[in-house]
């Protein structure tokens, strides 16, 4: 409805009806209306053209008019308590019933937002109604008195006097100059029912027309006919009235009386025909012209005289002034009699009654005059006299200071302004006006004025809202509502927050704050429906978006009165959403929880079926990325397996599968393998589907969670439907502590083939609220969009019948085990529904052997016999068609296959056969296991691999370091110094025997060195080992323990090893003097012993190492030609130094092989040692122990240590001596010996070794070389000795040195020599400038001098090295015939 | 001057951080979430008013935003979307007074944010911006 529509409605004519009781009667009685409802429907004319000249010249036509019946005893204005009651009684019956309000989320949505809420409209309509009839409001005095009499009166000029003499008059009208400007109009009702025989005097309704037109007037009477109608029948006219009956006010007032008749059962005018309605019609439209417009436009023209008479002219002006003056004294007497408390006369003047700032002015006088002259014309639709008035009044009622007259004076101006088509700006600016005017100022804190001041800002919204002003109608509503009471201001919010949606773009933030303003106030004076209402229309906006505070009051607030007012299905929804608060207390959080499930065991009590799973948010569940574990082809036995990449088990399957299996490429894999291998999506019936699920409690005290499971849809094939208990689906009971996130696999079960859908989980929170989440997989965007359309197919699968699965166990396998043990444990093998077959394992370590080919513990024959008839029939490859056990594959991996004879029955229960778990290096162990197996059942899957892993945490136990020394005394054999160190924490190690696997090498204990030193390695001083107590013994082909090859030689110890000490073993070792078998391919399986089986196994990985470490060097030289050559004996260095030997054949391929001086290599060693307590028994294996250094050239001088000489006999003894040269270079050498004075020189000065201090012999010099002082050796080939004879004459007794002879090699361009004394002898001619130049690369140096500390010390070796800026110096000094020590020496 | 609240609000018009002057306690903080989500709407057409005159960039600083009764909310943008407001408990508050606060306060987020530890958009934990952004403000308070 437009703005002008309204205006016109609201400010038109108001006709006072008085009616007859008899007319009453008449129309109740068959109606259910009062007269003056009966007249409503019809009080408005359009298509009028009703020429009218007011106080201008020219004349204007009135198109459409309104009047507004009222009864006279209902026009006054209630007093302001019963209209706020009224006013709340209409709230509170719209608060009844809030399910008819518009959801605002879906308006929005729609993009048609209400202007109003429903009862915003009615409330209005009330509240306008309730203002009305205020004595200074001239436009709502009635300004005709229609007087209805019955037809059946006897007298009606006669009644109708009477009627107007005692009608109660309005308190407006109460004036006698009032009542005489009151026009007055006559109405005959007529009954027009069939009435009973009727006496023949009594007159028809036209006889008494015309009877009353005689006597009071032909246009001041009228007839209306009604009832004429059926009242069984409806009229259809009951819509009508509907809307024009306004419920009473208590009391009365307001336009209607106290008390109305109740609506009939056939609804309003059921009596009433179309004649009636029309006669009706015609009678109030000639009243309305011919009566009505006529008065009013000289009763316009009336006041505007006046007006001029009194304020025109200068006479006039001045009393005015006069006036006004009198009245401001008056005023201030008042306003000072009223401040000191006495006695103030009821009406102490007549004009104003009151002037007091903010009290409505009287109606006498000149501005009285003028106010009803300017409302008149308003109501004739003369709106340029009305605002020209009102203007005029305003100037002086503001300079009156009267602010409440002035504030009503700019009202109706902002009206009259809008009328006659002035700004917006300008109307508005009269509504703002007239609200701050009306609004209680600080100097008048009374609040008569803010009901006012509220009605001028809904006019002002109203009329901004329908032009479109949707800010400045917000506006007016805010500041209106600022001072009104919590009901309207409830009201007023919320058509402020509508005005904020149509805004563009809407502002959806301060609707939704003005809403939640709005239920505060709702609460505040108990209008709870209507404040639900609000909350629930605005919490969706703060939904997900992370105000904690705000979604946690509206939730609080809602739930608690949804739960109030009987809604448990809101209440639970509400408190739920309040769960999630982790910035609350941990109190505060029990206490939402309890609060939750409280709500949720009523609604569980009282409707079971409306509590159904919930949407819970605790705990956390992560939904969007679910790790689904299941078997098809390819099987995990534990978790373990699981968690290794999948690329790795690929390529350990490629090693394990057949040619055929894997194929060359995916076409050909994919054309030789069956559907389920090419299909990730494929799991088994009867095998476990799990699902990994993150969850978390993000609150600060425990949950507890049961009944957690799996949701999930199994669709069988149509043929199967119907079965029932297709799915078996775990429960868990989880305990999620304050803050905990845990993963938690459910496991899931499909019995029968068919379709599987993974949706979701569902869980139980304190076995109260039954909680589901689904799954909802990341989405992404654009390209990926495909993708992850895949990634949520990854909960679908395609269930395929059951397949027989092999079950493997290890049995004996410990946790933690201690480095180097050899453990015996069992291999159960088993299978769950069905056969199998075809077994092959591949291990990827080498640390578990296996022997498929022994008889296994618990097999029987019959299922093995059955086997064996079944697989002769398949095809079987010549590697697989045997049981072979530890078959080395790519890498370190090694397979063992049972071979295709046997079968591992299900229904015979599990076979078992023996295995070794032989760990090498200390930390943690994973056994990767893979099995390979052939179901005998099931279609689709041909084949199934099995993966295993088995962690096993190793201990460090003992660190084992040997080293070879060419003997000093022999050029042949060698001293082993063998250091171990105990890394137990505090058991004692035995240490049992030392075998010596290589063939040929023979072990012997040195006699002065056979106990072990102990010492503690955390010292730095090493005594050197005593010769006491020797307990080794050597055997040449047997041992007690072990069961060794005729090759090997052990040497006994039975010593034990404290924890966290240092053993040093040393013994002799003879080389072989002939060439051995190559055993660089052992046969694994053949060897019965486990350490030896092990101990092969590791030359076996070496040998596989150093063969691929020199293929991928010879794959790498021609790329780096411009590299600068390695030095071979560098190469061999670092080889050695990192303990990685090669073999002999491709070491020597690389660099000339100093270990070719041995036949077969370099010596192998295994140390064994035994646990006690923990009955273990372990060893450690030593592969190709290289001499320290290089040995270079060798010589000895050998003679006898003491001559017995008879000097009286013969002056000289001749003593003969031999010197031998052994060259370990590679390539030839040759050398020169020189013996006497040409060599003294050089040796004192290098030289000056006492004797022996425990000879007490005289030192003696007096010793003369025989025979040829120069010995030539042309050439001495690599590896050969030289043996060169001399003697030596003494001429007297005592201890010779001697220390006078010399020794030069020359190989090449390198000249080396050397001396020493008599069979202490150990120069080490190695190339020393060779090794200078390379070792002061890695800042080393290596030089000769001369140790003091012992007498018998000739030379030592020193190597300095600069570590982390400390240069630390090691000696390596020669204990003559004994073995070396080391001594550290620290600068 | 008196700043009563600061707070900073994301891309997404989540709150990164919020921060009471006053003892109140958790009222005080509902009230003051409520006065600047409301706020965020007269963040919106300030910053897409200009796009209306012809592409005109848009000041950091954006003043006024929102008056209440008791308070008022001023606010700043920075170009990453990042709202950063401050509810003044004085009606007397001097836009330049103002640009110098945010400016500071700005500084300190960028600061909080440069963390490599902290992930774009998401609740500023940051102790240090929290005492510094305390100690920008409390001294006027």
């Amino acid at each position: 409805m437009e703005f002008r529509t309204q205006t016109l409605e609201a400010i038109s004519p108001v006709v006072m009806v008085v009616a007859s009781p008899e007319a009453e009667a008449i129309c109740q009685s068959q109606n259910g209306l009062t007269v003056t409802d009966l007249l409503r429907p019809y009080g408005f004319f359009h298509h009028l053209s009703v020429p009218v000249r007011t106080v201008g010249e020219h004349s204007y036509r009135i198109k459409e008019l309104r009047l507004r019946f009222y009864e006279a005893s209902a026009i006054y204005q209630p007093a302001p308590k019963v209209a706020e009651d009224h006013l709340c009684a209409v709230l509170s019956n719209a608060a009844t019933d809030v399910s008819h309000a518009p959801d605002l989320l879906a308006a929005l949505k729609k993009g048609e937002v209400p202007d109003a809420l429903p009862w915003f409209k009615h409330y209005r309509e009330e509240y306008m109604r309730m203002l009305r009839f205020s004595e200074h409001e001239t436009f709502d005095h009635p300004v005709a008195c229609l007087l209805v009499l019955s037809a059946s009166e006897p007298n009606v000029v006669q009644a109708a006097e009477e009627m107007f003499q005692t009608m109660t008059l309005p308190p407006a009208l109460r004036d006698s100059s009032s009542q005489a400007t009151l026009l007055r109009h006559h109405v005959l009702l007529a009954d027009d029912r069939p009435q009973p025989a009727t006496s023949p005097d009594e007159k028809l309704p036209e006889g008494k027309l015309a009877e009353m037109k005689e006597g009071l007037g032909d246009a001041a009477c009228s007839l209306v006919r009604i009832n004429s109608g059926d009242k069984d029948k409806r009229s259809g006219l009951a819509g009508l009235w509907h809307s024009q009956i306004r419920s009473p006010v208590e009391g009365g007032g307001a336009g209607e009386p106290a008390s109305k008749p109740a609506m009939p059962e056939q609804g309003y005018g059921a009596a009433l025909s179309v004649s009636d309605v029309d006669g009706l019609k015609r009678s109030l439209e000639d009243f309305a012209v011919r009566a009505l417009i006529p008065h009013l436009e000289m009763r316009v023209r009336n006041l505007s005289q006046q007006v001029a008479l009194t304020r025109k002219g200068f006479k006039n002006q001045i009393k005015t002034l006069l006036w006004r003056n009198r009245s401001a004294t008056s005023a201030a007497i008042l306003s000072s009699a009223t401040s000191n408390g006495a006695d103030v006369p009821a009406t102490p003047l007549r004009t104003p009654r009151a002037t007091t700032t903010g009290v409505f002015s009287g109606l006498s006088g000149s501005q009285a005059q003028l106010r009803q002259l300017a409302d008149t014309a308003f109501l004739v639709q003369d709106f340029q006299t009305a605002a020209s008035t009102l203007r005029t009044l305003a100037v002086d009622y503001r300079s009156e200071g009267l602010w409440h007259s002035y504030a009503s004076v700019q009202e109706l101006l902002g009206l009259a302004s809008f009328m006659i088509g002035a700004s917006m700006q300008e109307v508005m600016t009269h509504f703002k006006e007239a609200f701050h005017r009306f609004s209680p100022q600080e100097r008048d804190p009374s609040r008569d004025g803010i009901r006012y001041a509220t009605r001028s800002m809904l006019l002002l919204a109203q009329y901004a809202s329908l032009h479109g002003q949707w800010s400045e109608a917000h506006q007016g509503l805010m500041r209106a509502h600022l001072q009104e009471e919590d009901g309207r201001a409830a009201v007023l919010l919320e058509q402020a927050a509508l005005c904020l949606l149509h805004k563009q773009p809407p502002n959806l933030r301060r609707f939704s704050f003005h809403f939640v303003l709005a239920g505060l106030r709702y609460n505040s004076c108990n209008l709870r429906n209507l404040g639900r209402h609000a909350y629930r229309q605005v919490v969706w906006l703060y939904e997900g978006r992370h105000w904690a505070f705000i979604e946690e009051h509206l939730h609080d607030v809602l739930g608690k009165q949804s739960k109030a007012a009987g809604d448990l299905h809101g209440a639970v929804r509400h408190f739920l959403a309040m769960l999630p608060c982790p910035r609350s207390s941990p109190s505060w959080q029990s206490f939402y929880l309890r609060q939750f499930l409280d709500a949720a065991t009523q609604l569980a009590a009282n409707s079971p079926e409306e509590l159904g799973p919930l949407d819970l948010p605790l705990p956390a569940v992560n939904i969007r990325n679910p790790q689904v574990f299941y078997d098809n082809q390819t099987c995990h036995a534990n978790g373990a397996a699981r968690a290794v990449p999948a690329a790795y088990w690929r390529r350990l399957e490629s090693l394990l599968l057949p040619g055929g299996d894997a194929g060359q490429n995916w076409l050909d894999s994919g054309s030789k393998t069956n559907l389920a291998s090419l299909h990730n999506e494929v799991c088994v019936a009867g095998e476990a589907v799990t699902v990994a699920v993150q969850l978390s409690n993000p609150l600060g005290i425990p949950l507890v969670i049961s009944r957690l499971s799996i949701l999930a849809q199994l669709q069988q094939p149509e043929e199967q439907e119907g079965a029932d208990g297709s799915i078996l689906a775990e429960e868990v009971e989880v305990t999620l502590a304050a803050g905990e996130a845990r993963e938690v696999r459910l496991q899931l079960r499909p019995l029968v083939p068919g379709t599987l859908t993974l949706r979701g989980i569902t869980w139980t929170l304190s076995d109260i609220a039954r909680g589901e989440r689904l799954f909802k997989l990341k989405a992404a965007s654009g390209r990926r969009a495909t993708r992850d359309q895949s990634r949520q197919a990854k909960l679908v699968f395609k269930v395929i019948p059951s397949a027989p699965l092999l079950q493997v166990e290890l049995l004996g396998l410990p946790r933690t085990v201690a480095e180097g043990a050899l453990v015996e444990g069992q291999l159960r093998l088993s299978s769950r529904g069905g056969s199998v077959s075809g077994i092959r394992m591949l291990s990827a370590e080498p640390d578990l052997l296996l022997d498929p080919s022994a008889q296994p513990d618990g097999v029987h024959e019959a299922s093995a016999a059955a086997a064996r008839d079944q697989t002769a029939q398949a095809e079987s490859t010549a590697s697989i068609g045997l049981p072979q056990a530890n078959v080395p594959c790519k890498g370190q991996a090694f397979m063992s296959s049972w071979g295709p004879d046997f079968c591992v029955d299900g229904q015979s229960g599990p076979c078992s056969w023996p295995m070794r778990f032989h760990p090498r290096q200390p930390g943690r162990c994973l056994l990767h296991l893979l099995w390979y197996f052939e179901p005998r059942a099931g279609e689709d899957l041909r084949f199934r691999m099995l993966r295993m892993v088995h962690e096993v945490e190793v201990l460090p136990s003992l660190c084992c370091q040997a080293q070879l020394i060419p003997a000093p005394d022999d050029l042949q054999s060698y001293l082993l110094r063998l250091q171990v160190d105990s890394r137990q924490e505090a058991e004692s190690t035995q240490l049992e025997e030392l075998v010596c696997r290589s063939p040929g090498w023979k072990l012997e204990p040195l006699a002065s060195a056979a106990s072990p030193s102990l010492s503690d390695p955390a010292a730095s001083a090493h005594s050197p080992p005593s010769s006491a107590n020797s307990s080794t013994e050597v055997h040449g082909a047997h041992s007690s323990l072990l069961q060794q090859s005729p090759d090997c030689s052990i040497a006994q110890l039975q010593q034990p090893l404290p924890a966290k000490l240092q053993a040093l073993l040393y013994f002799r070792l003879h080389p072989p003097l002939h060439p051995t078998p190559d055993q660089s391919k052992p046969d694994l399986g053949q060897q019965a012993d486990a350490a030896a089986r092990f101990h092969l196994q590791g030359q076996q990985m070496r040998h596989a190492k150093a063969q691929a470490v020199f293929e991928k060097q010879q794959a790498g030289q021609p790329k780096s030609k411009h590299k600068p050559q390695q030095d071979p004996v560098g190469a061999e260095q670092k080889q050695h130094a990192s303990g990685s030997t090669p073999p002999a054949a491709a070491a020597a391929a690389i660099a000339p092989d100093p270990s070719q001086r041995w036949a077969g290599g370099a010596p192998d060693l295994s140390l064994h040692w035994h646990l006690s307590s923990q009955h273990l028994h372990g060893c450690h294996h030593l592969y190709k122990c290289w001499p320290k250094g290089e040995a270079g050239v060798q010589m000895l001088l050998k003679g006898p240590a003491q001559v017995q000489h008879d000097f009286a006999a013969q002056p000289l003894c001749r003593v003969r001596l031999q010197l031998s040269l052994r060259n370990f270079l590679s390539g030839d050498v040759t050398a020169e010996a020189t013996f006497g004075a040409a060599a003294s020189d050089a040796a004192r000065a290098s030289w000056s070794t006492p004797g022996p201090a425990s000879s007490d012999l005289p030192a003696c010099h007096s010793h003369v070389w025989s025979g040829r002082k120069r010995a030539h050796i042309d050439t001495l080939p690599s590896g050969a000795i030289n043996h060169k004879t001399t003697e030596v004459l003494l001429s007297s007794e005592g201890m010779h040195n001697l220390q006078d002879y010399q020794v030069k090699v020359k190989d090449g361009l390198l000249l080396i020599s050397g001396t020493r004394g008599l069979n202490d002898a150990f120069p080490d001619f190695t190339g020393k400038r060779q090794q200078l130049r390379q070792e002061r690369q890695e800042f080393n140096f290596h030089r000769e001098i001369r140790l003091p500390a012992d007498a018998s010390t000739a030379s030592g070796h020193v190597h300095a090295k600069v570590v982390e800026g400390v240069l630390e110096v090691t000696v390596d000094k020669v204990w003559g015939p004994q073995a070396s020590d080391r001594v550290d020496v620290q600068f | 001057m008196v700043l009563v609240c600061a707070s900073v609000v994301g891309r997404a018009n989540n709150p990164l951080y919020f921060r009471s002057f006053l003892p109140g306690g958790d009222a005080e903080i509902l009230k003051f979430q409520y006065i600047v989500h409301c706020a965020l709407d007269a963040v919106e057409e300030k910053v897409t008013a200009p796009q209306r005159r012809s592409g005109a960039a848009v000041e950091s600083y954006l003043g006024l935003l929102y008056p209440t009764e008791d308070y008022r909310v001023y606010g700043y943008i920075s170009n990453t979307r990042i709202k950063l407001m401050l509810i003044v408990d004085d009606h007397m508050a001097r836009d330049e007074e103002m640009r110098q606060v945010f400016k500071k306060f700005h500084q300190a987020y960028v600061d909080a944010a440069s963390n490599p530890f902290y992930t774009a958009n998401t609740p500023l934990t940051s102790k240090r911006f929290d005492s510094t952004v305390t100690a920008m403000l409390t001294p006027r308070t």
